[in-house]
């Protein structure tokens, strides 16, 4: 590359650094900043120095939501992806009946988290709900989905496969299209069923997408709010308070800014110790491969 | 040269006219939730207000600037931090505290409240309401329409049951009539009409709960103003939470649901015919009427809190909005001179009848027009709050404490822990928040 080029490379470059420094570099920093002070209502007063991280480690609710969030992110993601992968094999082919068959599917990703969780809330309500309705004949007409603790998690669980499922399904169809035919005919030749090429070449084939997808799932369950917050309220007894829905109570309804900045980068760090773990995980399997 | 002339003094002239537009339109920045675009009794009385005021006063422009209420107090405290707060603005009690922490408002009673004449403030009959924002002589925000929650219930079914609303005067009165109300009209073993339902979600409740009167009824204190903690874990308080868990578990007259709703999915049940009482905003009780899939004009009512031994009513709490003004605002004087025109008798008597508020003054409730039976639950909460109000401290860190109440009530509810060691955290949620 020529001196010039690179130049003109570095003022291509230039608005979106800049407004990655404004909108995230700068702000990250505010925000660790105020970690170390008590701020109660958007006033800061006190240094406390790590207090607030402390604070943040040894709170029971903090570590609940926590395992909670453990608990959801893993099933979420396993069902999301099972559900987007098997959507993706299904519609991967450009018929007009394939597309309309994506199209159909992609509806609760394309509304508004806010808007599909309260749609959910309304089926799922024992009081008013279809889904009352649907398990009435099999005789749980009484059995309560939002207001028990597991059929709670279970919901919340569900918001996530129904809504971004299709999300899995668009980013892991872009790695089904990439996959050379041929591989397939000249399997097909040797003698291989379905099944093993699905094993000996989709899988194999696919890491790189899978990854990306695995690593966009986690992120986005370990953080959200909008699910919780609508479907069941984080209840009953905080059975569905997670991470997100805790950090924002903390924040945005207790005003406890300093702590809620704190918790924030720590739940930042978790999210890179994630991915981190994520992206090993896939590379010890290649270096087997 | 000439035309330059000429250039420079149109020039001259229309900057002199703008500068004197500037001068003569002072215009005052109002941040509120309500809407005047819109057509709900409250945008509505905004609207007429300001056009009163604009034309009682021609050198003033109200400008609204609608925002989400939950976000008024977060985002009215930024706007202070970075200088760009509107000139007067809405909030609601559990934010009050933290304007003044902020001391972001300015003095109200200073601007002109004091140059009234001598007894004009007793007509604010609510006196706690009135008082909320009162440190020493200065008073930073007045209220422009109390809330509470209260009781509603529907006049057809109780009458269909038999049952005379006056005569539910304790909380085991009203048990048994929730009882009664409850019914499974399909045989499907599963009510279809609840007798009671209460919003207990930990989220969106906006402070609606039949849980703090059961307490605050048996003890004067339920918060120390001054250390700032909570007093939940005592006999009032556990029996507050016990009843409650009876209702949905033992006494089975409440849905289980309680424990996922909020207050809009109570009131849009109940509209919907799904129970005969509920415990709601009073704000929602002309749209509730409005909205009923029954006659709610005719049959929507509501009945003050019962108490335990049944001899007097019980403690009404009082919440709701306030307006305050910018401490730095470039426009003060106007301002404040906006705030006294939506407080006064005009703007309270706009407030109530096109808005369906409860008068905050007692005069407003004193017009003829208000003795029409349409009024009677306006008349019926105004002698609810005369009798005993209750303001939470305004100098504590109130925010979620009806979320705290909830969650012992659920915990109580799902077996996960007594009623005294669900308060106990309860109180522990309200001292970490301070």
């Amino acid at each position: 590359m020529t001196h010039g080029s690179n130049r003109a490379a570095w003022w291509l470059v230039t608005p979106f650094l800049a407004m990655e420094l404004i909108f995230v570099a700068i702000p990250l920093g505010i925000g660790a900043f105020l970690s170390f002070y008590k701020v109660d209502f958007l006033e800061r007063t006190d240094f406390v120095g790590l207090g607030n991280y402390w604070t943040v480690i040894t709170s029971p609710a903090v570590l609940r939501s926590l395992w909670l969030t453990t608990v959801f992110t893993s099933f979420a993601l396993i069902f999301t992806f099972a559900a987007g992968f098997s959507l993706a094999l299904l519609f991967q082919r450009d018929t007009r009946l394939h597309i309309f068959g994506r199209a159909v599917v992609l509806i609760p990703f394309t509304i508004s988290m806010l808007v599909g969780s309260m749609l959910l809330k309304w089926i799922f309500s024992s009081e008013a709900g279809l889904m009352t309705t649907v398990l009435a004949p099999l005789g749980l007409g009484n059995v309560s989905i939002l207001a028990d603790p597991n059929n709670a998690m279970a919901a919340l669980v569900f918001n996530a496969m129904w809504r971004d499922a299709a999300f899995a399904m668009i980013l892991l169809m872009a790695g089904l299209k990439s996959v050379p035919l041929q591989l397939y005919d000249a399997a097909k030749i040797d003698g291989a069923g379905p099944i093993q090429r699905f094993v000996k070449i989709t899988l194999p084939m696919m890491r790189l997408p899978i990854l990306i997808t695995f690593v966009r799932l986690i992120i986005h369950f370990t953080n959200i709010l909008t699910f919780p917050l609508i479907l069941t309220g984080g209840g009953p007894s905080d059975a569905t308070t997670i991470l997100g829905l805790q950090l924002y109570r903390t924040g945005f309804q207790d005003y406890r800014l300093g702590i809620a900045n704190a918790f924030a980068l720590m739940l930042f760090a978790f999210n890179i110790v994630l991915i981190l773990i994520v992206i090993r995980l896939f590379r010890a399997k290649e270096q087997q491969a | 040269m000439k035309s330059v002339y000429r250039l420079s003094s149109i020039a001259a002239t229309l900057m002199l006219c703008l500068a004197s537009t500037g001068a003569s339109a002072q215009t005052v920045t109002l941040w509120t939730f309500l809407d005047p675009a819109k057509t709900t009794g409250r945008d509505v009385a905004l609207k007429n207000i300001i056009e009163q005021f604009e034309a009682a006063n021609p050198g003033i422009k109200i400008r609204v600037e609608s925002q989400v209420f939950s976000e008024l107090g977060a985002k009215f405290l930024l706007g202070h931090r970075s200088g760009t707060a509107p000139d007067v603005t809405f909030v609601n009690m559990e934010n009050i505290g933290a304007l003044l922490k902020a001391d972001s408002v300015t003095d109200l009673q200073a601007a002109f409240i004091s140059k009234w004449p001598a007894g004009a403030e007793d007509d604010f009959y609510m006196r706690a309401a009135w008082d909320a924002a009162k440190i020493g002589d200065a008073r930073y925000a007045v209220p422009l329409f109390a809330g509470t929650s209260t009781l509603f219930y529907r006049k057809d079914l109780l009458a269909e049951a038999g049952i005379d609303p006056s005569s539910i005067k304790s909380w085991d009165q009203l048990t048994e009539a929730a009882r009664q109300l409850t019914r499974d009209t399909n045989g499907d073993g599963a009510p279809d009409v609840w007798g009671i339902m209460e919003p207990l979600s930990p989220e969106r409740t906006g402070g609606v709960s039949a849980i703090l009167p059961m307490i605050a009824e048996s003890q004067d204190v339920v918060w120390d103003s001054t250390a700032c903690t909570a007093m939940y874990d005592t006999e009032a308080g556990q029996r507050a939470i016990q009843t409650h868990a009876n209702w949905i578990n033992v006494d089975k007259v409440m849905s289980g649901e309680a424990l996922v709703a909020n207050s809009d999915d109570v009131m849009e049940q109940f509209a919907a015919g799904r129970f005969a009482m509920a415990v709601g905003p009073f704000a929602r009780f002309s749209a509730t009427a409005a909205a009923a899939t029954w006659d709610g004009k005719a049959n929507l009512a509501i009945m003050p809190w019962p108490t335990w031994d049944g001899a007097t009513t019980g403690p009404q709490t009082v919440t709701g909005w306030y307006v305050a003004a910018w401490k730095n605002s470039p426009n003060l004087e106007a301002a404040t001179k906006f705030i006294e025109y939506m407080i006064s008798e005009d703007g309270v008597r706009e407030w109530s009848t096109t808005g369906g508020q409860v008068p905050t003054r007692n005069s407003i409730l004193a017009d003829a027009a208000f003795a029409d039976e349409k009024y009677e639950y306006m008349r019926e909460m105004q002698s609810a709050w005369s009798n005993r109000s209750l303001v939470a401290p305004t100098n504590c860190n109130m925010a979620r404490f009806d979320a705290d109440l909830n969650s012992a009530v659920q915990r109580v509810v799902l077996g996960e822990a007594s009623a005294s060691d669900a308060l106990k955290e309860a109180e522990q949620k309200f001292r970490e928040r301070q």
